[in-house]
């Protein structure tokens, strides 16, 4: 597995890539891959790290939204670790959100491939951008 | 207050053939959501944004400045110069603290696990009347061909738009006379 850790600091590191977020919203859509299809399974051959400002607001927002065993293994499979479950304090220690932050921030995925874990189809990443697009058999 | 309409100057003529060049309704989609100022970030206050067909990035841009960055932005096109476009729109336009994420997508299929959760759906559809076989592209011509009526894109969307939009969430949608926008209202 190769994985790129670089702080971005030039212009052209300004044009965005993947959130680890992001990921925590895409499933398999393939007709009939109804079950184990989420997460998909990070396979990273680029990431970046880049830098920005720590906004407490966002990360309470966002808290609720995410499914925290996805990241779990989003994370894992990124090489990095996060606590198995959410704290309890989640939403007042700073600390945890400015760690948290950084997860799903600043690490992003500029090439690589997002897997299903039941059917196997592979989800290019590209660029920074996954695509989710399918075929017409598989729609 | 006025907030400014998003530059564009990182564009040349060439870019605007792999996606849309914002028009009238991309300008008349800005004053909306500008005329809205006060119900979106003092009422509806959104978490999850999502807008389908960002194109050149415009609307995402505007709509993330106004709203702030405690919000995540979520822009899913078929076209990939649509989802590079929206990349380059954000950054020229915005701090990198604004979480907006391009994913290439036919319209939210790409993200189905914002089903329920979608607090603002933004979407300037297709809705140029034309020859069947002008639609299902993946380049520009998405951007505009909406099938005979015009509507084909959008009735897509509709068939079970409720699903996506989390309670109390709001649909920003821009129609023109020919789509018959009153019909479209009542179905909803």
């Amino acid at each position: 597995r190769c994985f790129v850790r670089r702080v971005v600091r030039s212009p052209v590191g300004r044009v965005r890539r993947m959130r680890v977020l992001t990921h925590n919203f895409l499933m398999c859509s393939v007709r009939g891959c109804t079950s184990n299809n989420y997460p998909l399974t990070i396979k990273a051959t680029q990431v970046d790290t880049v830098e920005s400002e720590f906004n407490a607001d966002f990360m309470r927002n966002m808290i609720p939204k995410l499914e925290w065993n996805a990241l779990v293994a989003s994370c894992r499979d990124l090489g990095m670790t996060i606590p198995e479950a959410l704290p309890e304090n989640a939403m007042e220690d700073e600390t945890f959100l400015k760690n948290l932050h950084h997860v799903l921030n600043n690490v992003r995925i500029q090439e690589g491939a997002l897997i299903c874990p039941n059917c196997s189809r592979s989800y290019p990443v590209s660029q920074g951008i996954p695509n989710m697009l399918l075929t017409e058999d598989e729609v | 207050k006025m907030l400014p309409t998003p530059s564009l100057d990182h564009f040349s003529k060439e870019d605007f053939q792999n996606f849309y060049e914002p028009h009238q309704d991309s300008f008349l989609f800005l004053d909306s959501i500008a005329q809205e100022a006060d119900y979106l970030t003092k009422k509806l206050k959104p978490k999850i944004v999502v807008e389908i067909g960002p194109g050149s990035g415009i609307v995402t841009t505007f709509a993330a400045k106004l709203i702030g960055p405690q919000a995540a932005y979520f822009c899913a096109d078929i076209n990939p110069k649509a989802c590079e476009a929206t990349l380059r729109t954000v950054a020229a336009n915005l701090t990198p603290n604004h979480a907006v994420e391009p994913v290439r997508s036919d319209l939210l299929s790409g993200i189905r696990r914002l089903k329920g959760k979608i607090d603002l759906l933004l979407f300037n559809p297709p809705y140029v009347p034309t020859e069947e076989s002008e639609t299902g592209r993946q380049d520009v011509y998405a951007a505009w061909a909406g099938g005979p009526q015009g509507t084909d894109t959008l009735k897509r969307l509709m068939e079970d738009i409720e699903s996506w939009i989390a309670p109390g969430g709001c649909f920003f949608l821009i129609a023109v006379t020919e789509n018959n926008p009153q019909k479209i209202a009542q179905e909803m």
